[in-house]
């Protein structure tokens, strides 16, 4: 190797760890706020179709297992979930739209759809630990009245930003949620969900991998830290590469059957 | 009916088994055209029955077996069909149920029809096709048509009898030709065709519904030819009416309201202990605490009720039992509450009152989820009044049900 060629690979190889350094340097520059839109967009895939299947331990010990068919449109805005099994709750349908602030539900037994009044949605659905608030990200500018960063941590050999979210009134009812967001590829690996000062829950993403170039965790759960149950969803399927149509996300379409 | 007796035995040992295995792992078939499932129930009712003095028990099972066939993503069929065997005090004398001057009212040669004896039976409970094409779904045969917004009762749903004491329970489907076309997203015209038991005629109706300003509001016309019972002969007479409705659900704040109500008019001859022209109207609210204590309750008025207690008249309770009417006077109210004492374990109580006599029910009401598949049940009900009224004489009882999905 000539001096010249040994030169340029040595101004390329800085120049690269330059890039590399000054892009970690940006990133550790990034708000809170922004870290948590960055966040938000991960998640927000044109369409999604995705087959889970949700484990409940209760606090008793008691385990309940369902297979759910989910599917997103319009950034994860409108939502659509689906239980196949078991057959006590075969047809119940959840939609949520306008990122969760409109919620509907409907159950084949009575073959009526109910619109779920705020009050509801802070309340466990279908038993799990997950509420129907849980359920959607919200609006990061409506539903947050302020974010604060609280440095980075190491979370399971995983480095992690960790952000406190305060909810607005529109928001989630919790008084206060801390948010650890890995830095690589800005997917929420946990959330600590405290109420009155009190960690009540935590959500956990795990298994993540990358699906049509979206980073996709494939399981995660919601621990009650209060009785000791948790809820866990397994990812069985996920597509990307699916157009739901407007009207499967509609009221309508919750009665066909 | 013994071969009803044996198959409910055989389906009833599966089903309790089935629903004790561990929760297993599913998977979804994409393309499962043709799902059999449905559930077995057993419910003991026990009621005290006061011309006898003593507590009689009527053990039920019920086998519902529902079919669901996808055709293609536009034609689907659904039926399910109802096997059911009675055991025990099956035969009810209404009397027993009856204010001791609503019964001194009844001429004695109608006596003997007024038993109410339950036998085993099978019924298509459901059974439709359903068309969704392009800017319009077609549902046609036995259906459900869940018109109205209300828990307890429901003013504009004149398709179905809704159990008062059980308002979520099942309904039998009606015999209807279904018309849906889309408004927006958000909105819908339905117009229906309606065969109602007991009549030659068809009833028809028309609905328009749009949610505005995050309430979902409807307008109903409804042209309905309706069973009406000769009170003095027990014959059953046919009756016209027109009736226009409304219906509301949203929220108010962090408070969820509803309401419904219809102004009717009968064409022609009208009912002797009816009017020719009334209203009946609902309001609903409920709302959930951070602890999961919920409560419920609901106002309904009745401008064809009897509005003085003193004149209450067995053919009003005739009425009532037949169908035609919810109630018998002029204002109720409806207050539940419910609260999970466990994740498994639910607690309700739910009362109506009617609010003339003073008279009231309360069932308190116990769900537990048993298992995967297995739902048990247990509730009471207790009636409260002077004699005379509304509620006061009923006899108390309750009910223990258990329910197991397949």
């Amino acid at each position: 190797m000539n001096t010249k060629k040994a030169k340029l690979i040595a101004i390329f190889a800085m120049f690269c760890f330059l890039l590399m350094v000054s892009a970690q340097v940006l990133s550790e520059t990034l708000t809170a706020k922004q870290i948590m839109k960055k966040a938000k967009e991960v998640q927000q895939v044109p369409a999604s179709w995705s087959v889970a299947e949700e484990t409940i331990i209760t606090g008793g010990g008691s385990k309940r297992t369902f297979l759910i068919e989910m599917w997103t449109k319009d950034n994860s805005e409108k939502q659509l979930m689906i239980y196949k099994e078991p057959a006590r709750v075969r047809g119940v349908k959840f939609l949520f739209l306008e990122d969760g602030d409109e919620i509907y539900t409907y159950f084949p037994k009575t073959d009526r759809v109910r619109h779920l009044a705020s009050h509801m949605k802070r309340q466990k659905m279908m038993g799990s630990d997950f509420s129907y608030e849980d359920m959607t990200f919200g609006d990061i500018e409506e539903d947050y009245k302020s974010y604060k960063l609280l440095g980075s941590e190491e979370m399971e050999d995983v480095d992690c930003w960790v952000v406190e979210a305060i909810p607005s009134k529109s928001g989630p009812h919790y008084s206060k949620m801390i948010i650890r967001v890995q830095k690589s590829n800005f997917v929420t690996r946990r959330i600590d969900y405290y109420e009155d000062g009190d960690l009540r829950k935590r959500f956990k993403a795990e298994r993540i991998e990358v699906i049509d170039g979206i980073p996709t965790p494939l399981d995660y759960e919601m621990k009650n830290l209060m009785d000791g149950g948790y809820t866990a969803f397994k990812t069985k399927e996920i597509k990307y590469d699916v157009s739901p149509s407007d009207v499967m996300f509609t009221t309508r379409n919750l009665k066909k059957r | 009916m013994k071969n009803i007796t044996i198959l409910l035995s055989i389906v009833s040992v599966i089903a309790l088994l089935s629903a004790y295995l561990p929760a297993q792992e599913f998977t979804l078939e994409e393309d499962e055209k043709l799902v059999w499932s449905g559930y077995f129930e057993n419910q003991a009712f026990f009621q005290y029955r006061k011309n006898s003095d003593d507590i009689g028990i009527l053990d039920y099972n019920k086998l519902r077996i529902d079919m669901s066939f996808k055709a293609s993503q536009s034609v689907t069929f659904n039926a399910d069909i109802i096997f059911s065997t009675y055991h025990g005090a099956t035969s009810f004398n209404l009397v027993n149920y009856l204010p001791e001057n609503i019964y001194n009212q009844i001429p004695q040669e109608m006596l003997p029809f007024l038993t109410l004896d339950f036998e085993d039976d099978y019924y298509v409970n459901d059974a439709y096709l359903s068309l969704y094409l392009d800017g319009l779904s077609i549902r046609i045969g036995k259906q459900q048509l869940p018109w109205g917004t209300g828990y307890t009762w429901n003013p504009t749903d004149n398709f179905h009898k809704k159990n008062q004491l059980d308002p979520t329970y099942e309904k039998v489907g009606v015999n209807a030709l279904k018309v849906e076309i889309p408004w927006g997203l958000d909105g819908s015209v339905t117009a229906v065709a309606v065969n109602k038991e007991e009549v030659e005629k068809f009833s028809y109706a028309a609905r328009v519904k749009k949610n505005i300003l995050g309430f979902d509001i409807s307008l109903s016309y409804q042209y309905l030819y309706e069973p009406r019972i000769d009170v003095a002969s027990l014959m059953t007479n046919t009756e016209n009416r027109q009736l226009v409705g409304f219906a509301f659900t949203g929220q108010l704040f962090d408070v969820g309201v509803w309401g419904e109500g219809t102004y009717s008019r009968v064409d022609g001859e009208y009912h002797i202990l009816s009017d020719k022209e009334y209203g009946e109207y609902l309001l609903g609210m409920d709302y959930t605490f951070e602890g999961g204590l919920y409560l419920v309750g609901e106002y309904l008025h009745r401008d064809q009720g009897v509005k003085d207690p003193e004149k209450y008249f067995y053919g009003d309770y005739l009425r009532m039992l037949y169908g035609e009417i919810t109630n018998i006077g002029t204002d109720y109210l409806m207050l539940g509450a419910s609260y999970p004492i466990t994740d498994l374990l639910t607690i309700q109580t739910y009362s109506i009152i009617n609010m003339q006599d003073s008279s009231w029910i309360i069932i308190p009401w116990l769900s537990y989820d048993a298992g995967q598949n297995l739902e048990i049940m247990a509730a009471l009900n207790y009636f409260f009044g002077d004699a005379g009224t509304e509620y006061g004489e009923y006899g108390s009882g309750g009910l223990l049900r258990f329910r197991v999905y397949f």
